[in-house]
Order: C-alpha cells, then structure tokens, then sequence
C-alpha cells in the first residue's frame, strides 16, 4: 500500500493549496456571512428574522429543495440505468457511450439552457412537430415551468451521476452475480440483490453530488423556470443589485452554505469513498 | 426475445443518449441560420453570422479576455493542486480525507454565494478585474486538479519509490524524477477541467467583471438576457467543433492505451 514514512513532506506539498483556500475562499465567505450579521450596523440575528418571518424567502427555498430533489430523483434513475448499459455493452459501443456522457461538459453550459428554451417554446420544434402530426390543437406549456427546469438541469447533472455509478459497476467482482445465478436466482433477482447493493456507494456519491449542486443552481431556472421556479441565488441576486440589501444577502448566503454543508456531511462517507476509490484497482 | 422487446429494450438508453447530446447538436444547424433571430429549425442557410463574428470586436476582445483568465488558472491550479493531489493520493497521513473534503467543497458551493463573498472581498484589495477573476477560478478549478492528480498517484506502485531511496535517492528527488512523469496524465486531464471550468463560468464572472474587462460567458449571458440572433449560437458551435475534437482525441487515446495494457 502507500508509504507509511512521509515526514512532514506532505505538509510543504498541501500548503500552497490551504493558503490559497483560505485567503481567497474561506475569507469570502466569512465576509458574506459577517455582513448578514452586521448590515445595517447591531443587526445581529434581525436579517435572520426577516428572512424567517418573510413568505417570499420560505417560497424560494421551497422552490429550491424541491427542484433539488426531483432532479436528484430523475437524474438517478436515468444516470444508473445508463451506467448499467455502458457497462453490458460491447467494447465499441461502451467507447461511443462513454463519448456522449462527455459531450455536454464541452458545451457551454448557458448555450446548452439556451438550446432547450428554443426547442421547448410554443413556436419550437416539438409543439410544431406534434401539431403538424395532428396529436395537440394548441401547444403545449413547456417552457417557462417546472418541467423545463428539471429537464434543463437533470441534463446537465446526469455525467455527475452517470461516471460514479459506472466507476463503481467496474470494481464489482462479477463472479458473485454469476454464483448468485447458478445457485438458481432469476436475473432480476441477482441483480437487485448482489448487483445493485455492490454498485450502491457509486450511487449515492453520484445522488449526493447531484443534489448539493441542483441546491445552487442559477441560470438555468432563470433562463427556463417560471416565478414559481425560482431558487434562493435568485433571492440573493435581487437583495444585491435591486435593494443593495446586503445584510438580507448575507443572512440568504449563510442559510445556503449550512444547507450545502449539511448535505455534505450527510453524503460524506459515500462521497470520499468513491472519490478515494476511483484510481484504485480492485 | 419476441421482436417488439428487441426493440424497445435499448430504447430508455437511446433517450438518454438523445438528451445528452440533443442541446450541444441543435445549437450547430442554428448558427447557420439566415434570419435574424435564433430558432430551430433554422429559416434558410447562411454564413453571415459566422462574418458577424469575426468582424465584431465586443466577442473578439471577450475570447481574448477568456483565454487569457482560463490559460492563467491552469499554470496556477496545476501548480497548486498537483502537489496536494499527490500528497493526497501517494501517502496515507492523518487529517488525510479532512483535507481532501476541505480542498473539494468549493466544487460544490453555490457560485451565487461564492460570487458575493468574492465581490466584496475582492473590492476591497482591488481586485475586481482580471486577477480578481483569476483567483477565484482557480479556487473552483482546483478541486479538479486535486481529484484527477491524487487518482494517478494512487497507481503509482510504491515499490518503486521504496526501491528509489533505497537506492539512495532523496525524497525530492523521487518526488520530481519517478513521481511526477507518472502523475503527468492526471495532470493533464486536471489541467482541461480547470480551462473548461474557467473557460464556461458565468455567475462569478458577472460580479468580478466591469464593462472594460469581460469574458464570453458574461457577454453571452447579457445576450441572451436582451436580444438573441444567432452570434450566440455562431459562438457555441466553434467551441463546440474545438472541444469535440480534443475530446474525441483523449477518449481515443485513453481505449488504445488501455488496450496495451
């Protein structure tokens, strides 16, 4: 296994990366979230209140765990399934699935957002191609709501699910399945109780990663999102620029970084393992 | 199998497939749009908004700011996050995984927070600007480095190094001449993540940029905030084409050594 003597070797090599971290970093976010208890001057826990005591902020943070865990969901259930495919799958076509898990990450990611909202509009391609086959009289609500978003995000999200999951389908010692198989369990039956538990770790690392991500998404509910869409950086975003409330920000972006952090903490072991597995040959 | 479950059986896989790579592809046949705005399908053939950009300063100077931010935060995240990513990946010390979670959140913290803090803190030493922005993409692009690096040095066969300094050589020494040739490939897949990174970030980039100094993704996001003709789409094709082209080359490159081994 790795060396046992380092010395203080490691110390040198790290410390160039914790001090960039925490001065420009750790500083930022001490500084956002001092304002929220500091502006205006003695606010104390008051920006908190209002931000407790305001409907507008309870709807926002709604809007934003709810989106979180419907992309969460959706991204799962396609990003394991898709996983499970390249993983079956002969050499060449695990190449040119590999591929195309790669493809959105090259793409910009407002031009991707983008690209939705023109297909998705009342005049884009899919009203337009439904009406000419005579399935919709009138088109379709499909921008501008909750579908277009979590359609929007979970595309953008999927690789994050997707390159765990497969990770961990590699390291499965297929043996076990097949002794599983010749002791007479049916292949459903094999694969949900050896398969999918082995591969289990990949998918909550991917799951977890997906959800702390979709908590602060901006752009994309903003570009395909209705008002009922909106999440908490809109919030923040407004305080800023069109109420120059800085305080209320500072309270919004404290509340936001517990919430990452607690869904950090929660999906700690599954994350670190499968981060600090997947160079290691089984 | 009966013939209708032949067909539907890879049929979930093809949907997916079809929504990975559907936004990238439409953006393509748009850019070669006639019209005057952005619409699939495109209204006719035409090369004039590709001569719309090349003759239009705005989005030259933005490509030029771009490049010049995401090439300056490669140089600095490799230079930071590879010896943390080795030291992470080749020995075992205490505090090890703490750090590693320490050196991954700002992966994962909401830009928007990130763009806050970083706005007043930055203001006040005045670096709002290209250095500013800098700074900050490299703090994002270095989670990447760190993971991609640490995963390579975790191959590294640790009877070499042992052998090494049997051998008489100084740690620094094994570090420099048998470590760091073999972490090279991480590195240079850290090093694409962190352009990428730097090179496709919007919401910081908006407050750590002013009218004088922006960068392509801010300029496109205020595009697309006001009036959409196909420049935007002009643009995302030709970073699409370059991108496709080097990742195609690493996948490949990637299955052949694999295949040697």
């Amino acid at each position: 296994m790795s060396q046992p003597r380092t010395g203080s070797l490691h110390w040198l090599l790290i410390m160039p990366l914790l001090c960039l971290l925490a001065l420009f970093f750790v500083a930022p976010l001490y500084f956002v979230i001092e304002r929220g208890f500091t502006d205006p001057a003695g606010a104390g826990l008051d920006n908190y209140r209002r931000v407790l005591d305001d409907p507008a902020a309870r709807r926002f943070a709604w809007n934003t765990v709810r989106t979180a865990v419907t992309v969460t969901v959706c991204a799962s259930l396609l990003g394991y399934t898709y996983a499970y495919a390249t993983f079956k799958a002969s050499r060449r076509m695990r190449v040119f699935l590999l591929y195309c898990v790669l493809v959105p990450f090259w793409t910009s990611l407002l031009v991707r957002t983008y690209a939705w909202a023109v297909m998705l509009r009342d005049e884009g391609v899919i009203n337009k191609t439904l009406a000419s086959l005579g399935m919709i009289d009138a088109p379709l609500p499909l921008l501008r709501n909750s579908f277009a978003v979590t359609l929007g995000m979970t595309q953008i999200l999927l690789p994050f699910v997707i390159l765990p999951c497969y990770s961990a389908m590699t390291r499965v010692d297929v043996s076990l399945v097949q002794a599983a198989r010749s002791l007479g369990a049916s292949p459903t039956k094999a694969f949900f109780r050896v398969f999918l538990p082995l591969t289990r770790p990949g998918l909550a690392a991917g799951a977890f990663l997906t959800f702390i991500l979709a908590t602060g998404y901006y752009i994309t509910p903003v570009l395909l999102g209705g008002p009922g869409d909106q999440p908490i950086a809109v919030l923040i975003e407004n305080a800023v620029q069109q109420q120059g409330d800085w305080g209320l920000a500072g309270a919004l972006a404290a509340l936001t970084t517990v919430m990452v952090l607690v869904a950090l903490m929660a999906g700690w072991r599954s994350l670190t393992r499968s981060v600090l597995e997947t160079g290691r040959k089984s | 199998m009966s013939l209708v479950a032949r067909v539907l059986r890879p049929l979930p896989v093809l949907l997916i497939v079809l929504l990975l790579v559907l936004p990238s592809l439409v953006v393509v046949p748009m850019s070669f749009s006639s019209s005057q705005i952005l619409e699939f399908p495109p209204q006719g053939f035409s090369l004039r908004w590709y001569e719309a950009i090349a003759g239009n300063a705005v989005w030259l100077e933005a490509a030029r700011n771009s490049l010049a931010v995401a090439l300056a935060v490669v140089v600095l995240s490799t230079l930071i996050g590879a010896p943390a990513g080795i030291a992470i990946g080749l020995w075992r010390w205490r505090g090890r995984s703490l750090f590693l979670g320490f050196a991954l959140v700002p992966a994962v913290m909401p830009p928007m927070v990130l763009a806050i803090g970083m706005y007043i803190t930055y203001a006040r030493f005045d670096l709002v600007g290209y250095w500013g922005l800098v700074a900050a993409h490299t703090v994002m692009a270095l989670p990447f480095v760190v993971l991609t690096v640490m995963s390579s040095a975790q191959l590294v066969d640790p009877t070499l190094l042992t052998a090494a300094q049997s051998l008489g050589a100084k740690r620094w020494r094994v570090l420099v001449e048998i470590v760091l040739p073999l972490v090279k490939g991480g590195m240079a897949a850290g090093a694409i993540f962190a352009f990428i990174t730097s090179w496709d970030e919007v919401v910081v980039a908006i407050y750590l940029t002013d009218p004088t100094f922006k960068t392509l993704p801010v300029v496109m996001w205020n595009q697309l905030r006001e009036r959409v003709d196909p420049n935007v789409a002009v643009v995302a094709t030709l970073l699409f084409a370059v991108t496709s082209l080097v990742m195609a080359y690493v996948v490949l490159k990637g299955e052949r050594k694999k295949r040697v081994q």
